[in-house]
């Protein structure tokens, strides 16, 4: 099974790309000035209790022991305790943060392939219409705002203006279903750059398929435009798509830090920079690790699929081979 | 146009003052890059002349004390907030009542310095990098490749925080260059820290293809070194797609900086740069909006601008392209 060979390879390179990633988070958390415990975090504690907590963590060991006390937890699969959220685990808090941030980015995600690629598909069935022009100009402008403009011309539509919404949209997304729809504006703020950018894509990949020999034949053999378009041309196309959906995948779940603290959404990002502020050295591990496994499950998740969408490509194999 | 017609302007270009001259050329045909260049030159020229152009100091509050003492002992002794655009202030003043308009230029200049700061740095790293990588031995590639695959995984953002964090003060300390406070360029640092493996990866690809080439074969039998075949063949070889991918980084540099300053962990107060001033100005919106509408127009187009000017690059830099 060629495949699965591939497969075992990839994941032996992701985990090495992982304990670097933990090398480098280990020593650059370490290297922000101050400890957990400071009487500036908590004027209550003591210099006994600060070296008591200290040494209960393990904190006053030589930094390679530590390193590596953090490794073999993470072996196990332990995330360690939280320092700010004393005797939390970290695996815990970070569930609860993630699930929204994770939902979020979902939701964009299903924004930009579901209007994106369809949006594409439109302007280049029709090339210099006045429907492209105008495809053409929304999608560049889109993708030269900074999303949080975006997200905050929304509120200030949506939720000042119109009075449709709450400021705070975001409170609470992710408790239950009925709080999803919540989660509607941000999800759209958040992906419309990379939606742009998809369309565009899209466009230039049907724009060449259209031109092939087999579109002409398929078309002279009388098949309806509509059939040419979605059952011979659409799937070509979607090759070159297909490989920025992962990065694309990756930045929205990813990279919804500032969407989150415009909206007052409960997410990663604003715990991110809570547990960086309080040094709490596990809460970060956790939270660069599980972002660096979606950034790389994302990469390889495509890699696989491309032998399903185009089958002259073999796994295992460079991608444009 | 066929590839021999394009061989022959490339070859007419050459006899008429060379490579270049047929670049400009090509590129004073594309007529969005033209303009976004001239739009560039007018924006760089504003922000190098923030210190004449500027009618106020960026940083002071212009408050005006009331004459009297107003009857309400809660009613607000000193004004000058939010003023709305006048002869005095050009497009009024903030909720600190500091000028927009001379805030905005100096924001502009912090922006595209330290823009250019981090785009330089990632484009020397890269290109250097990248040279080796595609020159030297197995190892330096392999190495160079595991670096990318962790650039790659490591999120672009929570690193950004990470180092901002981790450094603060300490590498640049509390100095300033030219104009630019350390913490601007710390910032551009952190950002080209997570820039510039693209920047290697597309010049070792490059530069392995023209490694592949006759002429580098010939080259080397010649008897030429492979430190003489890298800087005088392959370097400028690479230089086109390294110019473009510059000024594609210029921009994303700036919307970088933006967003971080957004979260607020950014340049540090109370020196503009457009993304502080996006930030600073975000909740006073219905009271004073050309203090968020300018910046974040500005942000738009130098975005704009340097998308249409990286095309343009492209096509003329291209010497197949008849463009």
């Amino acid at each position: 099974m060629p495949v699965l060979i591939y497969l075992a390879r990839r994941i032996v390179a992701a985990l090495l790309t992982l304990l670097l990633i933990c090398l480098v988070t280990f020593i650059l958390m370490h290297a922000v000035p101050g400890g957990p415990f400071e009487a500036r975090a908590d004027p209550r504690l003591s210099a006994d209790a600060i070296r008591a907590l200290e040494t209960h963590y393990g904190l006053n060991e030589p930094m390679p022991e530590q390193f590596l006390g953090v490794l073999g937890n993470l072996l196990r699969g332990d995330l360690g305790v939280s320092f700010a959220q004393p005797g939390q685990p970290v695996s815990s808090l970070l569930a609860d943060k993630l699930l929204p941030s994770f939902l979020l980015g979902a939701m964009a995600f299903a924004f930009v392939v579901c209007v994106g690629i369809p949006l594409g598909v439109m302007a280049a069935v029709k090339p210099r219409s006045a429907w492209d022009v105008a495809n053409l100009v929304t999608s560049t402008v889109l993708a030269a705002i900074p999303h949080f403009v975006i997200a905050f011309l929304m509120l200030l539509v949506f939720a000042v203006g119109l009075g449709w919404v709450d400021v705070r949209l975001g409170k609470g997304f992710g408790d239950t279903v009925a709080s999803l729809p919540r989660g509607i504006l941000p999800a759209i703020a958040l992906g419309a750059p990379s939606m742009a950018i998809l369309s565009r894509l899209t466009r230039g990949a049907m724009l060449e398929v259209l031109q092939q020999d087999y579109v002409r034949t398929a078309r002279a053999k009388g098949l309806t435009e509509r059939t040419v378009v979605l059952r011979h041309a659409l799937r070509n196309s979607l090759v070159p798509v297909i490989t920025v959906l992962a990065p694309i995948f990756a930045t929205l779940v990813t990279g919804s830090i500032v969407i989150e603290s415009i909206f007052g959404l409960p997410g990663v990002g604003a715990a991110f920079i809570d547990s960086v502020r309080q040094r709490d050295y596990g809460m970060i591990m956790g939270t660069t690790l599980l972002y660096a496994v979606v950034i790389m499950a994302a990469n390889l998740v495509v890699d696989l699929l491309y032998p399903l969408v185009d089958p002259r490509i073999a796994s295992g194999r460079a991608r444009r081979a | 146009m066929s590839t021999w017609q394009s061989t022959y302007d490339l070859w007419s270009g050459a006899r008429r003052g060379g490579i270049w001259r047929a670049s400009w050329r090509r590129f004073t045909r594309h007529r969005a890059a033209l303009i976004s260049a001239v739009v560039l030159l007018v924006l760089v020229g504003a922000a190098l002349g923030a210190n004449v152009l500027a009618t106020h100091d960026p940083t002071t509050q212009y408050l005006v004390s009331s004459a009297e003492i107003p009857l309400d002992p809660l009613a607000p002794r000193e004004t000058g907030k939010f003023e709305p655009p006048s002869a005095e202030h050009w497009l009024g003043t903030d909720q600190l009542a500091r000028d927009i308009y001379s805030r905005t230029l100096f924001g502009l200049r912090i922006s595209l310095a330290a823009a250019l700061f981090a785009v330089v740095v990632v484009t020397v790293v890269g290109v250097g990098v990248g040279a080796v990588a595609a020159s030297g031995a197995g190892w330096v590639d392999g190495t160079l490749m595991r670096a990318t695959d962790l650039a790659y995984a490591f999120p672009d953002l929570l690193l950004v925080i990470l180092l901002r964090e981790a450094l603060g003060d300490q590498i640049f300390g509390r100095a300033s260059i030219l104009g630019v406070s350390s913490s601007v360029l710390l910032l551009f640092f952190a950002i080209s820290i997570t820039a510039w493996p693209t920047m290697a990866r597309l010049v070792r690809a490059q530069m392995l293809v023209l490694r592949g080439e006759e002429f580098s074969l010939a080259t080397e039998s010649l008897g030429a070194s492979r430190r003489r075949l890298v800087t005088r063949h392959w370097l400028p070889g690479v230089a086109a797609p390294v110019i473009v991918e510059a000024t594609f980084l210029v921009p994303r540099a700036i919307f970088a900086e933006a967003t971080v300053s957004f979260i607020g962990i950014g340049v540090a107060a109370p020196q503009p740069s457009l993304g502080a001033l996006i930030a600073d100005h975000f909740g006073f919106v219905t009271v004073q909006w050309t203090a968020l509408a300018v910046p974040i127009t500005l942000l738009i187009v130098l975005f704009l601008a340097f998308q249409f000017l990286g095309d343009g690059l492209r096509q003329a830099l291209d010497p197949r392209s008849s463009g």
